[in-house]
């Protein structure tokens, strides 16, 4: 236990790592004081770096000033309708690319990987335009479709795939089983780190995502909960504590979803390292 | 029932020729071996059984049915893999129930059929366990009770026994001998190790180079080899192979004229004319020992020959010989000659390399 306390050098360590834990919670300690303070003490100078009594009200005003069931709702729907969507599609992609040879496949993997390079504020504008032609402005699907075909999802998953021996499909085939049936009983299991990784990468990027909901929608119809905790800023003034006790609802589920799938994803990433 | 016909089957992949027009038949119920050095097609001919191949030319049948259009799963046959190939996310159980399951087969009959066959391979203990906390010899069981759950008319093995260590090796040899005669299915079994082949097919095709190069029993196989690659293959240490042209004038009589080569077993040749061996039946040659290998019950020397090459001799006499000069003496019955296309040339009236002399009585 602790060995590395007792290597050379080990004193300069523990600093480096105390100041790399301080950098990474500093925002988050003050995020969290600041949701518990009141306004005065929020304004004070020089600042407090502690309350003496908790605000508990800042978190039901924030949930009151704003109409916070409807963005959580909203959020939720975007959230997890991109996840299955993506389990639709990227887990059938990254089979056939793992494992199938077919004419243009090398062309369409390479189309598949450009789409990790071109970065989205590149190309908001004319899908903008594309959803308000189609009448699609202010749906969900606006905001789930564009996010389903994952080049980064279908990429990882082809590379976990792509370790699966052949023999295993080989042995599959010989038991009579399916093509569905071997990506659903061989494949997927293989890969559960690899799916939860993606999962909760999926669920961070959607759930914490500001600017598509923001410049793809007119109205507050399908505004995600990062857009309603924005508008706690506008709504009676300045009220720093209210938007970050706003905040800190909006992470607990990105926590929640972190501690239980945190095994899973510290195996997907050594054992990409590992390979 | 379940003979397997391959006829006039070519695999290619690209330009790259693999298997050249094979016409190949294994008797159903019978323990065929397909046996070969790394490359040689062996195990692309059983993949292209299978299914998991498909040939470039040809037909394949099973049971008398054309299985070109027939998917590997409809085939009506089980394969035991190298690596053994369980899946690794299941248990014993699930891993041994899976063919069941996509055959559709009930569940009570499902669970009637694993508890039976765990209890058959001895892996009653282990069925809730994942497949990588078992060791080889385990893992191999569940392979096997994988395939046999299934009951196929046909088994296919690509190299099942490899990765286990000798003496396990030498046990699932007899199991999968006791195996063949208890479940009487086709049996179709891959291995580049002569030993194996010699030890467990009723049938061996001896294949090089994509072409069979003899097909027949082990018996006749090791007493009666079709060609050099054969006697070459078959047989530790293998054939001793002469270039006729220079050998002594004694034996160049005996030769049929087309004859380019002269071979026999190494232990064939004999330091002393034993019971039964007369001058006018034997031919001798003369040569110093150079090597000498104990193996146990057996020795075997090398024998550098006057003519400057070099034989093996394997004998059971004790004690060993010293590195000296000594001469061989060769029934001429145990004789065999090729011609320029290293193809057998028959003595007219001998039929094999005495297989009077059968296996039991070279000790």
């Amino acid at each position: 236990m602790r060995v590395w306390l007792r290597l050379p050098g080990a004193g300069l360590r523990i600093i480096v790592s105390v100041l790399l834990i301080v950098i990474f919670l500093m925002p988050f300690y003050w995020m969290i004081l600041t949701a518990f303070k009141t306004l005065g003490e929020v304004l004070r100078m020089p600042p407090k770096f502690w309350v003496d009594s908790l605000q508990w009200q800042n978190f039901r005003d924030a949930f009151t000033r704003i109409n916070f069931l409807h963005y959580t709702r909203n959020s939720l729907i975007i959230t997890l309708g991109t996840m299955l969507g993506q389990l639709v599609v990227v887990v059938p992609a990254a089979y056939a690319f793992a494992r199938y040879q077919f004419k243009g496949k090398n062309a369409l993997f390479g189309i598949v990987l450009a789409t990790m390079m071109i970065p989205g504020q590149l190309i908001f504008l004319p899908i903008f335009v594309m959803f308000a032609k189609s009448g699609l402005l202010n749906t969900y699907v606006s905001l789930i479709v564009p996010f389903i075909a994952s080049g980064t999802a279908i990429f990882m998953l082809r590379q976990t795939f792509m370790q699966v021996p052949d023999s295993q499909l080989e042995a599959a085939r010989l038991d009579n089983a399916s093509e569905f049936k071997i990506i659903y009983t061989i494949m997927m299991p293989a890969a559960v780190p690899t799916l939860s990784t993606l999962a909760l990468l999926t669920f961070i990027g959607t759930w914490n995502s500001y600017f598509f909901p923001l410049v793809w929608t007119t109205t507050d119809a399908v505004r995600t909960l990062p857009l309603g905790i924005q508008k706690l800023q506008d709504v009676e003034g300045l009220s720093p504590q209210i938007v970050m006790a706003g905040n800190m609802m909006l992470i607990v589920p990105i926590l929640l979803v972190f501690l239980i799938a945190r095994k899973q994803i510290i195996k997907a990433f050594t054992y990409m390292g590992v390979k | 029932m379940s003979g397997i016909v391959l006829e006039k089957v070519t695999k290619k992949y690209g330009d790259k020729l693999i298997i050249e027009d094979l016409n190949l038949t294994i008797e159903s119920g019978s323990f065929t071996v397909l046996v070969g050095p790394s490359g040689c097609g062996k195990s692309t001919t059983l993949r292209m059984i299978a299914g998991l191949e498909h040939s470039t030319e040809g037909s394949i049948h099973i049971g008398g049915v054309s299985m070109n259009q027939v998917e590997p799963g409809k085939r009506n046959l089980a394969m035991v893999f190298q690596n053994y190939a369980l899946y690794p996310t299941m248990t014993v159980e699930k891993n041994i129930e899976y063919g069941l399951k996509n055959n559709k087969v009930p569940k009570e009959e499902r669970q009637r059929l694993i508890t039976e066959i765990a209890e058959t391979v001895g892996l009653t203990r282990h069925l809730h366990k994942k497949p990588e906390f078992l060791s080889g010899g385990e893992r191999q069981r569940v392979a096997l009770a994988r395939a046999m759950v299934k009951k196929p008319a046909v088994f296919l093995m690509d190299e099942p026994l490899s990765n286990l260590d000798a003496k396990l090796r030498q046990q699932m040899r007899a199991e999968l001998i006791e195996l063949h005669k208890k479940l009487g299915a086709t049996f179709v079994y891959v291995t580049h190790d002569q030993v194996e082949a010699m030890s467990m097919g009723t049938r061996i095709v001896l294949m090089d180079g994509g072409k069979v190069m003899q097909e027949d029993n082990p018996h006749n196989l090791y007493y009666d080899p079709a060609n050099l690659f054969s006697s070459r293959f078959i047989g530790t240490p293998p054939m001793n192979i002469l270039a006729l042209d220079r050998c002594g004038e004694e034996i160049r009589k005996l030769a049929p004229q087309q004859a380019r080569y002269l071979g026999f077993r190494p232990e064939k040749a004999k330091f002393t004319l034993e019971p039964g061996m007369e001058p006018d039946n034997t031919v001798s040659l003369t040569g110093t020992l150079s090597g000498r290998e104990l193996l146990g019950s057996e020795i075997i020397y090398k024998v550098l020959l006057e003519n400057g090459l070099i034989i093996s001799v394997k004998c059971f006499d004790r004690p060993e010989r010293e590195l000296e000069a000594v001469r061989l003496y060769v029934k001429k019955e145990h004789l065999a000659f090729f011609d320029a296309q290293e193809q057998r040339v028959r003595v007219a009236a001998q039929s094999g390399i005495s297989t009077a002399g059968s296996i039991g009585d070279s000790a």
